[in-house]
């Protein structure tokens, strides 16, 4: 009866906003079409969906959506292997421990993208300097979350596998690691957004190079040349691709690790 | 087919803590020798150290001074030999369901090498403590009395010498409790494990234990001994029940507030340790 | 206290002084114009300084902008009434659909490539790695580059994997430490400073590829503001005239003037106003020129027909059109 019950309110909450959605779309249709405001500043939602599939068809938009993946993949990939390291050691020495709270606290408040021009000094202009921006931008919730994660295993846990003999590496990956994985997938849902603002903030600040950009670069280019549109365009394909890796990926785990694990705050 | 029946041995063990610039006996001189096949009980006020000595004898914790051995061997760290269940319901590993808790433990402890027996060993324990049915939970899903079932059945499945439990019911309800209590008998029959039971509670010590070793804190010393002669099924409604029962209450005596500050103290201090001896383990 | 008594009269008196000429002037009326930073600008900055504007009854309301790009969104949306910007944008903004026209040119400066690589001689010497910096997609250095890449490498996009958009400060400042680009597309200062460095050399300039000068910047209005509010267009118009022509006059005295604004020395400021190729001018060069190559390349859909139909009135009349063949005046707005 409960389940149920509670399966109807959440169907009529996503109808809900379903409906909300379509509404704010065809809104958007109808004051484009009424043309108060430029239709250049402002086109019509239509416009914008019949380039958007031009831009599906002739590739332009899947090449620069696969190289943002990529340098989000590559930015994101040495982060998670940076802060496994970090947080690791920190675990280990407290000494070193120190050290890393201190640096969370200092460098985690700096959005990545402060940090560009700087980057672009170091290592040039180009795709090296994105995984930088990317890599520093994800780097902060994914070591917060695994330092918290890693200390909020209870003790008892520890004594637990201690008591089964395990020790060092075995330790952590047998215990600590699925104890801290709530804390761990909240890093990395976390990283991922702030890894998709930074490469797309990036690409628009300092755009990337014109055969390497990504879907920042696509629309900063888009812009330039006033294809509104496509700039719209270029938005929409950010959205659903955050939206579908939120649905697809996290929620698809979260379902089958710390939802059935009972390891969810709600 | 053992020569001496002297399963468990504690010489002259000394535990001491330091509070800031304070020196405190958890544990001084305890002398104990447990037979093989014993229920023994050891009970005492909070901060009394009883449980230090148990997580000693687990070898979670060195002692300062003195020794522990098994079976003539000076215990060194932890080991499957000596199975501890925690007073916490945290002690079950929340990703793993329960039959799985059991899999894990037997196929981490290399005891079982093929995974269709270590299902049904698994699965044998669970039937003993009661809970055949359940191997698909989650610990999420189980109520404290069954999660203290499933943590006997995991501690068991190793075949340890010893099972140590640190308050084990502690945080259950009474009903529950005396359930418990009662498997928790049947099973140390079934399995002739030496079981070494730390216990607040005067009732649950002369129901369970063969031997209630009575506890006085600061420092933390025996101070009696008690040999539990009592036929099973005890009741606490049988005279030589309450007898018992007065003489034990009579031992652990009346705290004044000074003392039950420092047995705070005291309790912080044990968890803070706790928490930082894990750290060399890693 | 009696201190503050003669500090308070005298601000009561400075400020009524300054408000006394006010009440004689004629009806003042706001013009917002928007700019960028730089030498390019030299007019505008000179016209605020010396209050030309307020001779012609205009109360100029300054908005600065970090690119062409910002400034065309700027008026499309109505913010400014008139800015200034390259041709191409111009035209992209106009080949979608923007109701404006040129107003006036601007300046003619020097525009060149300019790489440390002693390799690089030609546009056949990049290698696909290579990067060359230009302040962003569609600007004029884009557009030269296309054009220059069409003439030597045979096709417009040849170097569009190459580039690279970059603000021209950020983009210098990589060049001279030989980091991340290879090349940089630029203009006055940066030219001139990172073509001092040793070694730097052109690769290739403006006048190579377009045949001639012609308006880095025009000025630009909307066709609403030109038609709702001549007289205020006419007076913006006369403004800068006054202005450039009194830059053209006082090349030492605009130099004192606007050395502490770039930071620079007098002298290097002076150097640079008199480098050979820069003129402040309001004659329009080259409209017609890039627009025919921009529909040619892809880079907007239509090219006007007549000039009328991208510039206002004041600019044709000075363009004129000369019976039985374009005159010299005429033949410059064409590549």
């Amino acid at each position: 009866m409960k389940v149920t019950k509670l399966k109807k309110k959440s169907m009529n909450k996503t109808l809900n906003q379903g409906l909300f959605i379509v509404g704010v779309m065809i809104l958007w249709e109808l004051v484009a079409r009424a043309q108060w405001f430029p239709v250049l500043l402002f086109p019509s939602l239509s416009s914008v969906f019949v380039n958007l599939l031009t831009e599906l068809v002739n590739g332009e938009i899947g090449g620069r959506l696969l190289f943002s993946l990529y340098l989000i993949g590559a930015g994101l990939g040495l982060a998670v292997v940076t802060a496994a390291v970090t947080a690791t050691s920190a675990l280990i020495s407290p000494i070193i421990s120190d050290w890393v709270q201190a640096l969370m606290a200092v460098l985690h408040p700096l959005p990545g993208i402060a940090v560009l021009p700087i980057i672009i000094l170091w290592l040039g202009t180009g795709p090296q300097s994105i995984i930088a921006v990317i890599w520093f931008s994800s780097i902060w919730p994914l070591i917060t979350n695994l330092h918290t994660g890693l200390r909020s295993v209870p003790a008892t846990q520890m004594e637990a596998g201690r008591n089964l003999g395990l020790k060092g590496i075995a330790l952590i990956r047998f215990i600590l690691l699925p104890g801290a994985f709530p804390y761990i997938l909240t890093g990395l849902r976390v990283a991922w957004a702030r890894a998709w603002q930074a490469s797309v903030a990036a690409e628009m600040v300092f755009g990337a190079s014109g055969g390497e950009g990504g879907l920042g670069w696509f629309i900063y280019k888009k812009r330039f040349f006033m294809e509104i549109p496509s700039v719209f365009g270029g938005m929409i394909v950010i959205i659903l691709v955050g939206l579908l890796v939120e649905r697809l990926c996290f929620e698809w785990v979260e379902v089958r690790t710390i939802r059935r694990w009972g390891m969810t705050s709600e | 087919m053992v020569s001496n029946n002297e399963e468990l041995v504690i010489e002259n063990l000394d535990k001491t803590y330091y509070l800031g610039e304070r020196r405190i006996n958890a544990l001084e001189r305890i002398n104990l020798q447990v037979k093989t096949g014993e229920f023994i009980n050891i009970i005492g006020p909070s901060g009394c150290g009883k449980s230090t000595l148990l997580r000693c004898i687990a070898g979670f914790e060195k002692p300062t001074n003195g020794r522990v051995k098994l079976r003539s061997n000076e215990i060194k760290g932890p080991g499957i030999d000596r199975m501890m269940v925690f007073q916490d319901f945290e002690q079950l590993f929340p990703w793993y369901t329960v039959l799985g808790n059991i899999v894990f433990a037997l196929k981490v402890t290399k005891m079982i090498a093929t995974a269709k027996e270590r299902k049904e060993i698994a699965k044998h324990y669970l039937k003993m403590v009661g809970l055949a049915g359940f191997e698909d939970l989650y610990p999420h899903q189980l109520s404290g009395g069954m999660k203290q079932r499933v943590a006997i059945a995991r501690a068991l499945s190793v075949q340890p010498r010893i099972l140590l439990m640190d308050e084990p019911f502690g945080s259950l309800d009474a009903m529950t409790r005396s359930t418990l209590q009662e498997e928790l008998i049947r099973i140390w029959k079934e399995t002739k494990v030496t079981i070494i039971f730390v216990t607040h509670n005067i009732e649950e010590a002369i129901i369970l234990g063969d031997q209630i070793i009575v506890f006085e804190a600061n420092p933390g010393r025996v101070k009696e001994v008690i040999k539990n002669t009592l036929s099973r099924p005890r009741s606490p409604e049988a005279n030589d029940f309450s007898q018992i029962w007065e003489r034990i209450h009579k031992l652990l005596g009346f705290k004044n507030r000074e003392r039950v500050l420092e047995e705070r103290n005291l309790i912080r201090l044990f968890q803070e340790e706790r928490e930082l001896s894990l750290l060399p383990h890693l | 206290m009696k201190k503050m008594f003669w500090v308070l009269l005298c601000l009561v008196l400075v400020t009524g002084w300054s408000f006394a000429p006010r009440i004689h002037s004629a009806p003042v009326e706001e013009i917002k114009i928007a700019g960028q930073f730089g030498l390019v600008y030299a007019p505008l900055m000179v016209a605020q300084s010396r209050k030309i504007f307020e001779k012609y009854g205009l109360k100029p309301v300054w908005k600065e902008y970090g690119s062409g790009g910002a400034v065309r969104e700027a008026l499309i949306s109505g913010e400014v009434d008139v800015g200034f910007m390259g041709i191409p944008p111009f035209l992209i903004g106009w080949d979608k659909g923007c109701q404006w026209k040129a107003a006036m040119g601007f300046v003619v400066v020097p525009v060149g490539l300019v790489t440390y690589d002693p390799n690089i001689k030609s546009l056949k010497d990049f290698k696909a790695g290579d990067k060359i910096a230009v302040p962003s997609p569609g600007s004029v250095q884009h557009i030269l580059l296309a054009m220059a890449a069409e003439k030597e490498l045979g096709s417009a996009t040849a170097l569009d994997n190459n580039i690279v958009a970059m603000p021209h400060p950020d983009a210098a400042a990589a060049l001279i430490s030989k980091k991340g680009i290879k090349a940089h597309f630029t203009t006055p200062p940066y030219l001139f400073e990172e073509l001092s460095q040793p070694g730097f050399h052109l690769v290739v300039d403006d006048i190579t590829i377009f045949g001639h000068p012609f308006s880095f910047n025009v000025g630009v209005a909307s066709e609403r503001f030109h038609d709702r509010r001549p007289v205020v267009y006419s007076s913006f118009v006369n403004a800068i005239s006054e202005a450039m022509a009194w830059i053209n006059a006082n090349k030492k005295a605009v130099a004192n003037l606007l050395a502490p604004e770039f930071k620079l020395t007098p002298e290097k400021t002076m150097a640079y106003l008199t480098w050979e190729g820069m003129n402040y001018t309001t004659a329009p060069y080259g409209l017609m020129g890039f627009a025919e190559f921009m529909q040619k390349a892809g880079y907007i859909k239509k090219a006007p027909q007549q000039m009328e139909e991208i510039a206002f009135e004041n600019v044709l009349a000075f363009v004129g059109s000369r019976a039985g063949g374009r005159s010299e005046i005429e033949k410059i707005q064409y590549k």
